[in-house]
């Protein structure tokens, strides 16, 4: 299914309490009040001290976006309030009894891929730190005390709240490069497999006790394979446990690496400027007017039966499955109903947004971008379909 | 010679309806001219797409079913849902 996002929960329903946090968790509505269609953004504060939350709470709603503002006191709640609501923002404490922050951002990283994430302590720890940025947040901060601090908080919470879609950039690392991320890791001598996917290309780069030792891309391996992943400017990575029996096959330190990786990209960069997702090579070419319609970040369109193409779809299989399954039960429903054709079924999740479309003889499934509202859905729907009328 | 009948959609009212997960209608502002075996239909239907997506690991909130004849929206609640029925302009 795709990794992309439409939120739109229905605000009725109030998500369980099954670690019975108690009445200090409960979450509240902030005092600032959202814009309409809630451009202001929406964040949810973990911490398990009441009184930072509360004295957090109400600054933040005071921000110039004017967010909406929700706390939470322990890891269950807030990942229920995740599952059950829509959020652009997720500030938390890192050291928490039972769960602690790190596992909750793993959690959420993994749920809601374009939630954006900032780690808060008391600690002022470099490997903290660097394992914090590793796990893929977008900011790590030591908790504010001085009104100075609070203020920079601030500014920094309201910059990423307003921020739109990334242009560029890992997600997780966003103000970051790759090279950043690659520093990081092998600075702290870790051992880790960094998964790094664009579109439907997918690469690897196996980092152990701090070194590069290997990297795969498509029919590449070792410093080519290194140098093709290097040269991509946005995509989403993963941080994979890592694998000491992989076999090394790039021996030189990562820092010349990274050096010769970047000479590289920078010469080829005039001649070979990067694709935008329109443009991804491995994108197949009745995909590309589809990938261009505003929102769309995967696709699936099934062309005959077992015969489909995808784009940035995890479990492409099982998603065409479901998408077939889907139209095929909403057609059959809509003759029984005598209800006319059927345009489009909209699914929208916490996490996710589909448009599922039926014309000339294929089936497609496009996941949508979830700061488009239910309108933008509609009208990238109606794109898609004049696209697929066209095929 | 008798004119041909133009075809199209059924008319269908405005109105909700609540259904439980074992697809049994609990609440509805539909009238009561609107046959309650279709009020199961769609919420059959609504439900097993909504659980079969939750199987899949993506379980989805709302979910609209667009006619050229009535617009079919449920959010999920809890395994059952909520259904609103609108039809379409002309």
């Amino acid at each position: 299914m795709p990794a992309t996002v439409q939120a739109r929960s229905p605000s009725e329903v109030t998500p369980p309490d099954p670690a019975g946090c108690g009445p200090s968790s409960t979450a509240e509505k902030g005092g600032g009040k959202p814009p309409a269609d809630g451009a202001g953004g929406r964040i949810l504060i973990l911490d398990d001290d009441p009184d930072f939350l509360e004295t957090y709470r109400r600054i933040l709603s005071r921000l110039p976006s004017r967010p909406e503002v929700r706390i939470a006191t322990c890891a269950t709640r807030a990942l229920a309030l995740l599952e059950s609501e829509p959020f652009t923002l997720l500030i938390t404490d890192l050291r928490m009894p039972k769960i602690d922050g790190f596992q909750v951002l793993m959690g959420a990283r993994r749920r809601f891929p374009t939630l954006k994430t900032v780690a808060i302590t008391a600690l002022s720890d470099q490997q903290y730190r660097a394992r914090a940025y590793a796990s893929g947040i977008d900011l790590y901060t030591e908790k504010p005390t001085t009104p100075t601090e609070i203020r920079l908080f601030g500014e920094c919470v309201d910059a990423l709240l307003t921020q739109g879609v990334r242009e560029g950039g890992f997600r997780g690392i966003q103000s970051k490069s790759l090279m950043d991320l690659i520093q990081i890791e092998c600075l702290s001598q870790n051992s880790r497999i960094l998964r790094i996917t664009r579109g439907s290309l997918e690469g690897r780069v196996w980092i152990e006790g701090g070194n590069v030792i290997d990297a795969e891309v498509q029919d590449l391996v070792g410093e080519e394979a290194f140098k093709q992943i290097f040269g991509w400017k946005n995509g989403n990575f993963e941080l994979l446990p890592g694998d000491p029996k992989r076999q090394r096959t790039i021996y030189g330190a990562y820092e010349s690496l990274l050096l010769d990786s970047a000479q590289s990209m920078d010469e080829n960069a005039a001649h070979d400027p990067d694709p935008g997702a329109g443009e991804d090579p491995g994108m197949a070419r009745a995909l590309r007017p589809l990938a261009e319609v505003r929102g769309v970040e995967s696709l699936l369109l099934i062309t005959g039966q077992g015969t489909f193409e995808s784009w940035g779809v995890e479990n492409a299989e099982e998603s065409a499955g479901w998408t077939h399954r889907t139209l095929a039960a909403f057609q059959a429903l809509g003759e029984a109903l005598n209800a006319g054709p059927l345009r489009a079924v909209e699914a929208t999740g916490s996490a996710h947004g589909v448009v599922l479309l039926s014309q000339n003889g294929q089936e497609l499934m496009a996941g949508i971008d979830r700061k488009q509202n239910a309108r933008m859905v509609r009208e990238a729907g109606k794109e898609l379909a004049t696209h697929l009328g066209k095929e | 010679m008798p004119k041909n009948k133009a075809v199209g959609p059924a008319r269908f009212p405005r109105g909700s309806y609540t259904i439980s997960s074992a697809g049994s209608i609990v609440v509805s502002t539909l009238p009561g001219t609107f046959p309650r075996d279709r009020m199961v239909t769609i919420g059959r239907a609504v439900l097993s797409a909504l659980s079969s997506a939750r199987e899949l690991g993506t379980p989805f909130t709302e979910l609209a079913a667009d006619y050229a004849g009535v617009e079919i929206r449920a959010r999920d609640l809890s395994g059952g849902a909520i259904i609103f029925i609108t039809p379409q302009e002309y």
